[in-house]
């Protein structure tokens, strides 16, 4: 276990095997942990070392979300994190909990739900 | 102090704390503190003794875990008061106003290195599901990534709180 990663961990101590959507899951944090590395970075860099944070106030986002390069990266962004949020706190949840397993996924999924509305409602 | 960012600042606060008791979670499952009697004890077990109870391996697995949790929670929190703008630009730029004061400065260079720490063990994590390495190579790529986080992180903190400082 020692050197496997949050997933491969969480499925080693066993959930009953969905080998299948296992790793449908195992490749797709992989792939979104990926392109995260390259959105998010670029994203702090913008708001926080090229702008300073004093500066991004309300006319800085609503003038930045009229490019549609911009609302394209920031909606990708949204999605991605989100999922990628979701399916770590997934394997967290299997590994540290037993009996609330499953509201604590119920209550996971309606809070990323919930955040990624109000994060569409914010950007368009 | 409005009330608006009193409700945000007393957010950020009850976010920490949950961030760590959960970092208390996670170490506490690696080094096994059965027998601590009370939470200050357990702290104080898990700050003295994480560092020669764990190995390397187990060491990035904590700190991985902790940090994602970390972003993921302050994720929400990011969302939450931009998405005020939705409702007016005025509670937005009131929320707005916290994250240029120093404690916020402060918090904002420790998310970067948060997110530097995780992204670059995450690079590495995928290194060691393609390729065959050995557990000194695996350790050795681990203290690149504490290296390179740390002084990235470093010079992230200086620019973003050069104004407070300057």
């Amino acid at each position: 276990m020692k050197y496997n990663s949050t997933l491969n961990a969480a499925s080693a101590a066993g959930d009953t095997g969905k080998a299948r959507s296992g790793l449908a899951v195992w490749l797709s944090v992989r792939i979104t942990g990926l392109l995260l590395v390259v959105l998010v970075f670029a994203h702090f860099a913008y708001t926080h070392l090229i702008h300073d944070v004093a500066d991004t106030n309300a006319a800085f986002v609503s003038s930045r979300m009229r490019s549609p390069l911009f609302l394209a990266w920031d909606l990708s962004m949204l999605g991605l994190a989100l999922f990628h949020g979701v399916a770590g706190n997934w394997g967290i949840i299997r590994e540290y909990t037993t009996k609330w397993r499953s509201y604590l996924r119920f209550a996971l999924v309606l809070l990323a739900s919930l955040m990624f509305m109000l994060g569409i409602l914010a950007l368009i | 102090m409005t009330t608006i960012q009193m409700i945000f600042a007393v957010g950020v606060a009850a976010s920490m704390m949950a961030i760590a008791c959960f970092a208390l979670i996670v170490i506490s499952k690696i080094i096994k503190i059965d027998n601590a009697r009370g939470v200050w004890r357990a702290v104080k077990r898990s700050v003295l003794e994480a560092e020669m109870a764990m190995d390397r391996g187990q060491l990035a697995y904590c700190c991985h875990r902790i940090s994602g949790m970390a972003i993921f929670v302050f994720l929400c929190l990011h969302i939450l008061n931009v998405g005020m703008i939705s409702i007016s630009h005025k509670v937005y730029n009131e929320i707005h106003v916290i994250y240029s004061s120093t404690p916020m400065r402060i918090l904002e260079s420790v998310l970067l290195l948060a997110i530097l720490f995780h992204a670059l063990n995450g690079l590495r994590l995928i290194v060691l599901d393609l390729f065959v390495l050995t557990t000194k190579t695996a350790d050795r790529l681990l203290s690149w990534v504490f290296a390179l986080s740390l002084l990235a992180g470093l010079s992230g903190a200086c620019v973003i709180l050069a104004p407070v400082i300057l």
